[in-house]
């Protein structure tokens, strides 16, 4: 009952004005006729009270025959055989005669001549005539004649005879085609039926217009019901990138922490990225099969690089044995594409002249020669942080980790002593994954090398961390091609519709 | 990633352990290094690239007996002398100056230890050796030589011997032409007059490094007994450094070491030196950069588990001996890492201490962020595209001549030559990409591009710009231009617009955008040339800004 009640304020002007017409009315056409509605509006009627279990709907296909193009003009002037055959009701005439007085084109006459000849209506000699036959049906109609004025018709519903017809007419041009057809049958539900007991005419308000609220006609009234749960039709908003919300993400956790943000330029020397941390000038990572080489130079800083020149040769005043070789600053001068954000650090260390205590932290870009797959670009993000105090210690990076982890969500964490030419110890961080149940590696970390530091006069431990934020960004959004993640190939799709995971 | 296949019989052979793979992976770990992949009894190891002694079964094997209590501290290795020598002719010093040798007798070659000697070799060429441009190993049946042996350098020509694995007799020259080693590692000669041979006392050539051995003198099978290792390069130091790693390997393999003269005409060496390094490690220094309170007996237990030898603990200092394999401790640090491996990092207990610094972001960065903020409130949706692309893509496509830009020498990915200039045709691509996707399309991206500038040390600087983009339809300059002054409200700065050819945009259809008469962008409704370029059938219209012109202005 309640439910009954409820509908009926949530009716439609339009379905207010259908339902009742149901009682009688069970299709298209006849609604049409009783209610002077046009048949989208009947049909849009119809599928509203459908959704609202009002009426059922029952939809069947039917093919129709209906007059073609020729068939619309021959049931005006009469088809090509009748008009052959009239033109011979006086006297017998050459087919050149019949051709004008019946105004037939070439193709006409030739159907019309076979067609009259079988139903025995003329007999051809010198010229054409009619037969005793041929008379008699200038008084009759055609079989054809009777279908094409009976039509639309059904085609299943068609008599054997008229099929036969429909047969012959077929075949012939343009005359007759059959239609495909939905019909709907519309029958009420019960509770459509309870609902028509009830008072539909009901004055409801629609739309709340300026005019109600200046006169106050919407008082002691009221307002349609929406029906709440319809389908609205799909919106998009600007969105910020999912990668920058990553970064941004990790931007709040270090400025947390109270770091400061450091950033410098793509283009690098070798110097930078690596001589000025102690990255030995015949490290793989220096060839052109992994790094992207300028076709020229560029140039450093002269009195930083005799001091850089001496821990590479003999490691200078660190107690390092060095590395041995004539430290050459041609090779320093390469300029590359910076291979990782731990150049934008030494650049710090350099201009800057940070004094401890200091937190600082960087986002960039960095390239490495790579060719692009769903693993690897030769472009990506790194987020890089380094701590400088006295009396730091191991157990403090290790601590300062765990800090980072557990501001990103990862609370169980692991590490493994690593291998990195400028910082020693190393240790990679591992996170546990609830989700995959499984240890993932996204941390790098160390404590700069004496000889690293040496040039630019830092004698205090320096740590430091790093991760890939691609990585991240894949785990965290569940994508297993990277190029999803960065890049002109990403769906806007999902950029419109990713879900907010922080 | 630096790979050791052994098998875990073998491995427990030589470690006299029956560890488990999970045993093995748990100790590899807490070591740095992991249990690749294991098949049956196959096993890859991926070794710490610091660590080449570890890069044999031998190696690895050691490590383990010691760490595992097995066999603790250091080994000590007996050399005697062969009597052998190498006379070094003053002619290589400009192709490759140096050589040490060794000897190793009494070896028993079976299939195993042959493939497992030759593999070593091949990981210390491709490793620390620098694809044998810092060093060249070569390995000789003894049997056949004829000491003493020369080194010296002749013209390829006059060099002639059949190389391994090949039945013909070859000139130098031919080989670096023909033979798969000699295309491989040519580039190390080919700029030279001469060629380094070993030559022995019948002048039967052994081999020319770092290419190739002879067939004759330079096979080892599995019935050698004895062989000849030498090492060619540019260095001493690395040198001994392989040298010692090679022999200490074999020795392992039960061989027995002797020791070989070098003749320099002026210096004479004897090789290989296995003479541990001796160092001091101060306790205080360990237990400052580790933040623990070990004491020094403790110390050198740990030390001991990473096969260094004790000579004395006192209460302050240790003094260490530092085995000759390790060419991976420059400085004390390096042995401080060893003790963490040693004393396992996950037993650190975490600590934090506090450093007290202020928080700082960089004032450009927050005006992006808060402009990125008014743009996604227009409704667009931000891209974030490669920097790195192509001369095509950037100009050609975009109906434009080349304005400068950073180009890169040699890439691996085909589709890239050159650093971005502007923007807007990395969006166009990203458009393409989506042109199935719903309309209206509003996209942007603020990023860096990058221009050359010769003022700059590194000959270019980052310039951050912004690009918005509308694809529909429909899309015109009235809708880009809304844009404009959008941003002009929200920025409060007054842009005039000036009426601009630019071969991107529909001509009467273009304009620049001005701050004080300069130019610092440009908007319009993209030409349809250029779409045709991007087979994109939608306008498009678009807008590039400097933003770093922008912000210079607001400062």
């Amino acid at each position: 009952m309640e439910e009954a009640d409820n509908l009926g304020k949530s009716l439609t002007p339009l379905e207010r004005k259908i339902l009742p017409l149901l009682k009688e009315n069970n299709n298209i056409s006849s609604l049409k006729n009783s209610s002077r509605l046009s048949e989208t509006e009947i049909s849009r009627g119809l599928q509203w009270l459908e959704n609202k279990k009002l009426i059922t709907i029952s939809r069947a296909e039917k093919e129709i025959l209906d007059l073609d193009e020729n068939g619309k003009n021959y049931l005006k002037d009469s088809l090509p055989e009748r008009r052959f055959l009239n033109s011979l009701s006086q006297n017998s005439l050459k087919l050149d005669e019949i051709k004008d007085k019946a105004c037939l084109n070439d193709d006409e006459l030739r159907i019309s001549l076979g067609l009259l000849k079988r139903k025995n209506a003329i007999e051809i000699k010198d010229k054409v005539s009619l037969t005793i036959n041929g008379n008699k049906l200038l008084k009759e109609k055609f079989p054809e004649e009777e279908l094409l004025k009976k039509l639309p018709l059904e085609l299943n519903k068609l008599t054997e005879k008229d099929k036969i017809v429909f047969f012959e007419l077929k075949k012939r041009k343009k005359i007759v085609q059959v239609n495909e057809e939905k019909e709907i049958s519309v029958s009420l539900t019960p509770l459509g039926h309870e609902l028509l007991k009830k008072d539909l005419k009901k004055d409801l308000l629609e739309t709340l217009t300026k005019e109600m609220l200046m006169n106050g006609s919407w008082k002691n009234k009221e307002f349609r019901h929406y029906s709440l749960k319809s389908i609205t039709p799909k919106i998009y908003g600007g969105r910020i990138h999912p990668l920058n919300l990553v970064i941004s993400k990790i931007k709040k956790i270090f400025l947390n922490m109270g770091f400061k943000e450091m950033k410098s330029s793509w283009v690098d020397t070798s110097f930078w990225c690596m001589d000025s941390m102690w990255i030995p000038q015949d490290h793989p990572s220096r060839e052109v099969q992994d790094t992207f080489f300028l076709p020229y130079k560029g140039s450093i800083p002269a009195e930083l690089a005799k001091k850089v020149a001496a821990v590479h040769e003999h490691g200078s005043k660190t107690g390092s044995k060095g590395h041995g070789y004539k430290w050459n600053p041609e090779i320093a001068k390469q300029l590359i594409l910076r291979t990782h954000t731990t150049a934008t650090t030494y650049r710090y260390f350099h201009q800057k002249n940070i004094k401890y205590p200091a937190k600082y932290f960087c986002v960039g870009r960095i390239f490495r020669n790579e060719s692009i797959d769903a693993t690897h670009l030769p472009e990506f993000h790194q987020v890089e942080g380094f701590v400088m105090d006295e009396g730091l210690t191991l157990r403090d990076l290790m601590g300062y980790i765990k800090e980072f982890y557990s501001k990103m969500g990862i609370n169980k964490i692991k590490f493994k002593p690593a291998f990195n030419p400028y910082t020693e110890p190393s240790f990679e961080a591992l996170g546990y994954n609830e989700e995959l149940g499984k240890w993932i590696e996204l941390i790098n970390s160390g404590m700069f090398r004496p000889e690293s530091l040496e040039p630019y006069g830092i004698n205090v431990p320096v740590i430091a961390w790093g991760l890939g934020v691609e990585r991240l960004a894949m785990m965290l959004y569940k994508k297993s091609d990277i190029r999803e993640i960065f890049g002109s190939s990403s769906d806007l799709n999902w950029l419109r519709d990713y879900d907010i995971k922080w | 990633m630096v790979i050791l296949d052994t098998s875990l019989i073998e491995l427990n052979k030589h470690v006299k352990r029956n560890l488990t793979k999970k045993q093995l992976d748990d100790i590899l770990f807490n070591l740095g290094m992991e249990l690749e992949s294991s098949e049956g009894n196959e096993i890859k190891v991926e070794i710490t690239p610091d660590r080449p002694d570890l890069l044999s079964t031998q190696g690895l094997a050691r490590a383990l007996r010691a760490y595992l209590g097995i066999h603790k501290g250091l080994i000590k290795y007996k050399i005697k002398k062969s009597g052998i020598k190498i006379n070094v002719v003053k002619s290589v010093d400009i192709v490759r100056p140096f050589t040490v040798a060794a000897v190793v007798k009494n070896l028993k070659f079976d299939y195993e230890k042959l493939k497992e000697i030759i593999n070593f070799q091949e990981k210390i060429h491709n490793t620390f050796a620098r694809k044998r441009k810092k060093v060249a190993i070569g390995i000789y049946p003894l049997e056949n030589i004829k000491p003493p042996i020369k080194y010296l350098a002749k013209y390829p020509e006059d060099i002639k011997f059949t190389p391994l694995d090949f039945k013909k007799e070859m000139t130098g020259k031919e080989i670096l032409e023909k033979h798969p080693k000699g295309m491989e590692y040519a580039h190390l000669l080919e700029d030279h007059k001469k060629y380094p041979v070993f030559i022995d006392a019948n002048n039967k050539i052994l081999s020319m490094p770092p290419i190739i051995n002879a067939e004759g003198l330079g096979k080892v099978t599995e019935k050698t007994k004895d062989v000849f290792i030498e090492c060619s390069g540019h260095d001493l130091n690395s040198l001994n450094q392989v040298l010692n790693l090679v022999a200490t390997t074999l020795a392992d393999m039960n061989g027995e070491i002797y020791a070989v003269d070098i003749n320099y005409g002026n210096k004479k060496i004897t090789t290989p030196d296995l003479n541990p390094e001796k160092r001091e490690i101060k306790v205080d220094y360990a237990n400052k950069i580790l933040g623990l309170n070990l004491k020094p007996k403790e110390i050198s237990i740990l030390l001991e588990k990473m096969n260094y030898g004790i000579s004395s603990v006192s209460k302050d200092k240790i003094s260490i001996l530092v085995p000759k394999y390790r060419v991976d401790i420059w400085h004390d640090i390096d042995v401080v890492d060893d003790i963490v491996r040693a004393y396992g990092v996950n037993n650190m207990k975490l600590s934090f201490k506090p450093v007290s610094s202020i928080a700082e972001t960089l004032p450009e960065n927050d005006f992006i962020e808060k402009l990125r903020e008014s743009i996604i409130g227009l409704g667009f949706v931000e891209a974030f595209t490669f920097a790195l692309t192509s001369k095509d893509d950037q100009f050609k496509k975009m109906n434009t001549r080349p304005c400068p830009y950073v180009e890169l020498g040699s890439t691996k990915e085909a589709t890239i030559n050159m650093v971005r200039n502007w923007l807007l045709p990395e969006l166009m691509k990203f458009i393409v990409n989506n042109r199935s996707k719903p309309y209206p399309q509003r996209i942007f991206e603020i990023n860096d591009v990058v221009v050359p500038d010769n003022k700059e040390e590194v000959k270019s600087r980052n310039v951050i710009k912004l690009s918005c983009l509308i694809a529909h339809e429909k899309a015109n300059f009235t809708e880009i231009k809304q844009v404009l002054d959008y941003l002009s409200q929200v920025l409060n700065i007054n842009f005039n617009i000036k009426e601009l050819k630019h071969d991107s945009f529909i001509e009467g259809r273009c304009a620049s955008i001005l701050i004080n008469n300069k130019e610092i962008g440009f908007l319009g409704e993209i030409h349809p040339k250029v779409l045709d370029n991007f087979q994109l059938a939608v306008p498009v219209s678009a807008l590039e800004l400097d933003l770093e012109e922008v912000f210079n202005y607001l400062k």
